[in-house]
């Protein structure tokens, strides 16, 4: 592979690994605060993408559409809180993950119902629409946007995480419920809070991600077999190993594609295993 | 001396229930095939409640072994020729026992939701090696067509509809009696008590590990023997039979059937397969109802039909409800 398409195609896998971050940001906290796997992350994705669709195609703004795409994603992310998961915190464990396996066949039909099955494409924004040129190749600026979004996602979430009062909340209540709730904190307001919080940044990340994924059914399933892979190997605890994991998931996904386009989808799960036969806790997981 | 009764009130139930399964063939062709694919389904299903109901283990990756027992059959009959039922029977056997103690090995390693994740990864890997390193040999996303029904030796052939499900039958009894034993042993006991509390069993001084490892090569054992008679039955096997929605697919129809009672997993791919086959002709969004129905069964029908049934039977015989 010659150098600059060797640097675009990790460009591409930065972008890519930025995207998974959006969805595995709140994947890995809800898992940490809530001890759930929430299955139906990749649909509030797949919905925020098509939502935002939709929105650009009514009202011709990208931005708006990236709102919408969010605003759909935290609903849905509501929804689910509120009126299901609720019912099943404390039980085994499972059942959260069963229920929100269900609830995302739920999404992905009333999407093949709402969207058809045409897979649809989305401009970027005319102002993002062109390329640079990166040592003699032209590199869509789109991309490199993506990846100025993603860190700034991670700068916000970091200050919010380690800075405001909010996020000390939230810590706190990863590190011990009882004790939180002893102090007056309202547990299952933070919970809500923080499953609005993951699932606004899957839709925004469904939108944002549209114009280099593109929106298809299934998707949701793509994506959260990655971002599950991301929680696995990153480990539960630190925003940071997150971003780190979601990034060399990234890489090497889209590296495996270009390098060994067969073994791509094994690349990652090869990884998964090996790092769980290793460090079972996860390469930033703290030891419980 | 409750009990007592209750067996022989259960006599006329099973002869009842005997007598229909043996009665299937009587009904047209279509109803034949649908009851021969339940009983299949309610095999695999079964090995899934041995795992989840009884050890307490819920794992996302039985299709690995549906799918290596399917693709075994398919390989040797149609690419290698091999005709005898019980050589293919035993290279399933060797198969899945292999692949079980390996991945099995290492799921152990980690519990609960993560265990659930990593047979999931682990489930998705070998679809990923049968899909392209062993193209040649699965033809990949075409699968493998044309596989011909069993020759059981002593001039029996399974070649009609009928046949076929008899043979289907008395492989499933042997399943289920097989079952009926495991969980009835002090091994079985030994599983739902680790399902129930694996601390304190490991203070009573019983290797969990092991007997954890056991139940997971069983259970794949029983996946891999439904995955075979689904070859059979089926003539064609694909790439779906290896992933992982078939693995949910085995946790819903346990759900529904009712997680941990015996007769769950048949009720489960009965109502499963039934539900199935019928809404099938009215609508796409199969999968959206299902999830609708799971949902359900999540939130308010934990214990399943088998639950449900229990619940109904102690209310009509006048017994107490209480305490349950």
């Amino acid at each position: 592979m010659e150098l600059p398409v060797a640097i675009s195609q990790v460009l591409n896998g930065i972008a890519f690994g930025m995207l998974l971050f959006l969805l595995a940001a709140g994947l890995s906290l809800m898992f940490g605060l809530m001890g759930i796997v929430n299955l139906a992350h990749g649909a509030y994705f797949m919905v925020g993408g098509y939502v935002g669709f939709t929105t650009l195609e009514a009202t011709d703004s990208f931005l708006l559409a990236i709102a919408a795409g969010g605003a759909a994603g935290a609903f849905l992310g509501f929804l689910t809180e509120r009126f299901f998961m609720r019912r099943v915190y404390g039980l085994h464990g499972h059942e959260s993950i069963l229920l929100t396996f269900a609830l995302s066949l739920v999404l992905s039909d009333l999407s093949l119902f709402l969207w058809t099955g045409t897979p649809r494409w989305v401009q970027p924004p005319s102002f993002l629409d062109m390329s640079f040129t990166l040592l003699g190749n032209p590199y869509p600026a789109y991309r490199l946007a993506i990846i100025a979004i993603g860190t700034i996602v991670f700068v916000g979430l970091y200050w919010f995480q380690e800075r405001t009062l909010w996020g000390a909340t939230v810590r706190a209540g990863v590190d011990d419920k009882e004790m939180a709730t002893g102090l007056g904190i309202n547990i299952p307001l933070v919970f809500t809070m923080v499953f609005c919080l993951g699932a606004f940044l899957a839709g925004f990340g469904g939108f944002v991600g549209a114009p280099i994924l593109g929106l298809h059914i299934g998707l949701d399933i793509e994506v959260i077999m990655l971002a599950l892979a991301v929680v696995i190997v990153g480990g539960i605890g630190s925003l940071t190993g997150c971003l780190v994991t979601c990034l060399l998931v990234g890489l090497s996904d889209t590296l495996g594609k270009v390098l060994w386009p067969s073994y791509a989808s094994l690349t990652i799960y090869l990884v998964v295993v090996i790092v769980l036969l290793v460090k079972p806790e996860g390469l930033f997981g703290k030891r419980s | 001396m409750e009990k007592a009764a209750y067996r022989w009130k259960s006599i006329p139930v099973a002869m009842a229930g005997i007598a229909a399964v043996l009665m299937v063939p009587l009904l047209p062709d279509y109803a034949v095939t649908l009851a021969t694919s339940i009983i299949i389904y309610s095999i695999y299903v079964t090995s899934a409640n041995l795992l989840t109901g009884y050890t307490g283990l819920v794992s996302l990756g039985q299709a690995m072994f549906w799918g290596s027992g399917a693709y075994v059959v398919a390989i040797l009959t149609t690419r290698a020729h091999v005709t005898n039922l019980y050589l293919i029977a035993l290279i399933c056997l060797v198969t899945v026992v292999l692949l079980s103690a390996f991945f099995g090995a290492l799921a152990l390693r980690v519990k609960r939701l993560y265990f659930m994740i990593v047979t999931f990864a682990f489930g998705h890997v070998v679809w990923c090696i049968a899909m392209y390193p062993m193209q040649r040999i699965t033809f990949g996303y075409d699968g493998i067509k044309d596989i011909a029904r069993p020759y059981l030796g002593f001039s029996l052939s399974t070649a009609s509809g009928v046949s076929f499900y008899y043979f289907v039958v008395m492989v499933a009894a042997i399943c289920f009696f097989g079952m009926r034993l495991v969980i009835n042993s002090p091994f079985g006991h030994a599983l739902v008590g680790i399902r129930d509390n694996e601390h304190r069993m490991m203070a009573l001084g019983y290797n969990t590990y092991l007997y954890k490892y056991i139940s997971y090569m069983l259970s794949a054992v029983i996946a891999g023997t439904a995955g075979a008679l689904f070859a059979y039955f089926n003539g064609y096997v694909n790439p779906s039979e290896l992933h992982w929605l078939w693995s949910g697919d085995a946790l819903m129809m346990m759900f529904i059937g009712g997680v941990g009672t015996f007769w769950g997993p048949l009720w489960g791919a009965l109502a499963y397969t039934g539900l199935r086959y019928w809404l099938s002709s009215y609508t796409m969004y199969w999968f959206g109802i299902e999830g609708i129905i799971f949902i359900c069964v999540v939130l308010f029908f934990r214990g399943g039909i088998a639950g449900f049934v229990g619940n109904l039977r102690r209310r009509l015989s006048g017994g107490s409800t209480e305490g349950r």
